[in-house]
């Protein structure tokens, strides 16, 4: 499958930068013609696996994201890696209400799953985390 | 973020605005907390017409409060949410816990 476009950003990890993540990913997807619901569905999804990077990929200490946004003919694939303490056990880290936190919802993983058509995790415990998300694009919509 | 808060008919209506994530998450809840403490009535609206995003740490921090209110005898209702931020509330389970309330009439009967 071609690959029409691509952007690569690498973003200190801090509370600040979950904002500029997400509205970077809406911006990106604005050059297909999505409709505001899926805009939000990809903002949301984005601000999680951020999120996720930032409190329990460097437990809010130093480290550096990499957000990687590429269009394909039919879909947008966004890849979220840290370089973190990684995930012990995925499938468990996936379950609804699942947080290592109390203060934390567990609601992350499930909103990533119900807003995008495709979600792969890829984790090794000290060296982190690369979230896959993917939203499919109508062909006839596209510019 | 600095949220503000008045009485009226006996409950008191916090205005949240923004967008709530993990970079005001702290701070709305150290705010929340405050006027739960400090307030005469326990009984909370949030007015979010203003909140344009919300994710889980949003969430979270809304969810904290409910318990923390259920605890304290107190009740926590929602007032007027753009269609985005519901759909998000829906989809966590959320407008099945606390009412959500569409107008002024509304707010102060429902829930």
């Amino acid at each position: 499958m071609a690959q029409k476009n691509q952007v690569m950003l690498s973003l200190q990890s801090t509370d600040d930068n979950v904002g500029l993540a997400r509205i970077t990913a809406a911006a990106f997807a604005s050059q297909v013609d999505l409709t505001l619901n899926e805009i939000e569905e990809i903002k949301v999804a984005v601000s999680e696996a951020v999120s996720n990077a930032v409190i329990h990929g460097y437990g809010h200490s130093e480290g550096m994201i990499q957000l990687t946004m590429r269009l394909y003919e039919d879909y947008l694939e966004y890849t979220i890696s840290d370089q973190g303490k990684g995930i012990a056990d995925i499938a468990l880290a996936r379950q609804p209400a699942y947080s290592t936190n109390p203060e934390r919802t567990g609601l992350g993983f499930v909103f990533m799953d119900s807003f995008m058509d495709e979600v792969n995790i890829d984790s090794a415990v000290a060296k982190g985390t690369t979230v896959r998300l993917v939203k499919n694009i109508l062909a006839n919509r596209q510019h | 973020m600095e949220i503000q808060w008045f009485v009226k008919h006996g409950n008191i209506i916090v205005v949240l605005a923004g967008e709530l994530d993990l970079r005001v998450a702290n701070t709305l809840r150290q705010q929340l907390d405050e006027v739960l403490e400090h307030a005469e009535t326990r009984q909370i609206i949030l007015d979010m017409e203003a909140v344009t995003f919300i994710d889980s740490s949003g969430i979270g921090v809304i969810l904290g409060r409910y318990k923390r209110l259920l605890a304290l005898h107190g009740s926590l209702r929602i007032w007027k949410l753009q269609p985005q931020v519901e759909r998000v509330l829906t989809l966590a389970g959320i407008v099945k816990l606390i009412p959500v309330c569409r107008n002024e009439q509304e707010v102060f009967a429902c829930g």
